[in-house]
């Protein structure tokens, strides 16, 4: 197995980030009232962002991989 | 005589046998040889090929079925739900890049589950991709002859237009496709930039009546449903992105697929990814009512989302606008159905070919190489679904939800396989392996679990029909076909050679 680069281990805890982030989803479909952020345009920005982050972040390690 | 029963003194009968073994083995070699050469296909496909294939069997995504996403949940939910389904895709297609270019079959995941598990895993993942093909086949044969019926008459759509038109996609694509594979390939080049040029188009008209204000809404997400509106959007988004993995059936007809494959993949999802956004953007931004987009005024679902956008435009009064988009969209369309006939016939084949599913579906043309049968077969399905699409409204999205149903659990499956064969078999993958080694299959896996959970909560429910389709698929394995698995089979070969039952290379 080839040695892992500092930008797949930022990849991968982006994408860990993402899995943890569907859970909190999950959750907040019940509407609970705890586990809350200050609100929902902050939720939504932070969530996006994430998404946004990994997405760059894989493309980025799967384009230099092809590159082989 | 020695007592010993592993006594290497011969007798007369073990000398017989020891000559006949040999004769038997080299026998049933030549038999298995013979058996490929008349069922192999050629390998004509490269890096343009493989990347026109993925970007032009999945573009159908991004002109109808999506759209649905957008009923009762509202632009920024839709982008929620479409980029959790992008990262699910780009992950997915690396898993998968190393999965094909192991074991490049064209039968694809029954390879993957017979090889890493036994036949029933390789069935049930085959059967799960023929299905996931066959569903999306049927909506986007719909769908084109819906967007022919819009242009012909945009104010009230016939479903008889659209059901002829149909039938009649149906019937030119198994002519090219029989025609064959190399051919066919720069077909899809030439329709997959029509289809990108035709979203081009749709998003310089749209922008002409953009507006921030309509994406970017005071509430975020509706206030009645919060977060719940992400989840219920994800099952129709994932239809922007499913059937790319029809571009690892090509994997036997492509040329050095270590390189074309992952490479092409790779390309073809991200292309995908920009289109996916853009179109959203400018879909959602265009309309006063992103609704307007999912149903029309009588409450039916729209399967012409883009062209309805177009047409409540400024820019679409302008009939040139209207025809002229319709026109290109059209390629789109057919794009994507042109692909997704290639994924079915192939998995077909593929299932054919190894005794899963009656042999007869497993033949190819004499002299073009191309499965005939199975391409047959899979055209009539779809016709039949088609004419029945007149008495069953809800057709196209039924097929787009099983379709997705169907892809998530193989992808499931196939990340288990991925996992076993890296432990039991890491030669296999010596020629390429995806990166982020252990996250991406976990990622796969997990972000596949919550789409699979999100089906619970909407409104068709596709989860029976599925149990179904799942139950006749087994009955047939588990009666008749389990015990006539072709052993020639490539895909059978690789495994028995794996487990160190064959000699044949």
């Amino acid at each position: 197995m080839r040695p892992i680069t500092l930008l797949e281990q930022i990849a991968t805890a982006a994408l860990a980030l993402v899995i943890l982030s569907l859970g909190w989803i999950m959750l907040m479909a019940a509407q609970p009232t705890w586990l809350r952020l200050k609100s929902v345009q902050m939720e939504v920005l932070l969530v996006l962002g994430l998404l946004i982050a990994a997405l760059l972040l894989v493309s980025t390690v799967a384009l230099r991989q092809t590159r082989r | 005589m020695s007592n010993n029963p592993n006594s290497a003194t011969p007798t007369p009968d073990s000398h017989r046998d020891a000559a006949a073994l040999p004769l038997e083995a080299a026998r049933r070699d030549e038999a298995d040889r013979k058996y490929l050469a008349e069922h192999s296909l050629k390998r004509p496909l490269r890096v343009l090929d493989i990347w026109a294939l993925g970007v032009g069997v999945v573009i159908t995504g991004e002109y109808f079925g999506w759209n649905l996403a957008l009923k009762n949940n509202g632009p920024i939910a839709v982008l929620i739900a479409s980029l959790i389904v992008c990262v699910l895709y780009l992950t997915w297609v690396l898993g998968l890049s190393e999965l094909s270019v192991g074991m490049p079959f064209a039968g694809g995941p029954l390879a993957y589950g017979r090889r890493a598990v036994d036949s029933s895993l390789g069935f049930v993942m085959g059967w799960s991709m023929f299905l996931e093909c066959q569903f999306a086949t049927i909506a986007t044969a719909l769908a084109t002859g819906g967007y022919i019926a819009f242009l012909l008459n945009p104010a009230e759509p016939s479903s008889t237009v659209q059901v002829w038109t149909a039938l009649g996609t149906v019937l030119i694509f198994f002519v090219l496709q029989v025609w064959g594979v190399k051919e066919q390939s720069l077909a899809m080049v030439i329709m997959t930039y029509g289809a990108i040029l035709g979203l081009l188009i749709f998003w310089c008209l749209a922008a002409t009546n953009f507006s921030w204000d309509r994406i970017w809404t005071t509430a975020l997400l509706p206030e009645n449903k919060g977060w719940q509106a992400v989840l219920d959007a994800v099952p129709y988004c994932l239809w922007w992105l499913v059937i790319i993995e029809t571009v690892a059936l090509a994997a036997e007809e492509a040329h050095e697929p270590h390189r074309t494959i992952p490479r092409g993949l790779v390309w073809a999802q991200l292309t995908l990814i920009i289109l996916v956004v853009l179109t959203w953007l400018f879909a959602c931004g265009a309309m006063d009512d992103a609704q307007q987009i999912a149903v029309d005024e009588q409450g039916q679902d729209i399967s012409y989302p883009l062209a309805k956008v177009i047409g409540s435009l400024a820019v679409g009064k302008n009939s040139l606008a209207v025809y002229g988009f319709g026109i290109i969209a059209i390629f789109g369309m057919i794009a994507s159905y042109h692909g997704m006939i290639y994924g079915t016939s192939r998995q077909l084949f593929g299932l054919g070919r190894a005794g899963y599913l009656p042999a007869f579906l497993g033949e190819v043309h004499a002299t073009r190489r191309t499965p005939v049968v199975s391409l047959l077969v899979s055209s009539l399905i779809t016709a039949g679904f088609v004419v029945a699409n007149l008495w069953f409204k809800d057709a196209v999205a039924v097929a787009v939800l099983v379709s997705t149903l169907t892809a998530l659990i193989w992808y499931i499956l196939a990340m288990g396989c991925l996992y076993v064969l890296r432990l039991r078999e890491p030669q296999l993958f010596k020629d390429y392996s995806a990166p982020l080694y252990h996250m991406l299959p976990i990622a796969v896996v997990l972000l596949s679990a919550f789409a699979v959970y999100v089906y619970a909560g909407i409104d068709v429910k596709v989860i029976p029909l599925t149990a179904l389709l799942y139950g006749l698929g087994l009955c047939y394995y588990w009666f008749w076909a389990h015990r006539r698995i072709r052993s020639a089979a490539p895909e059978e070969l690789a495994a028995r050679q794996a487990a160190g039952g064959g000699p044949l290379s």
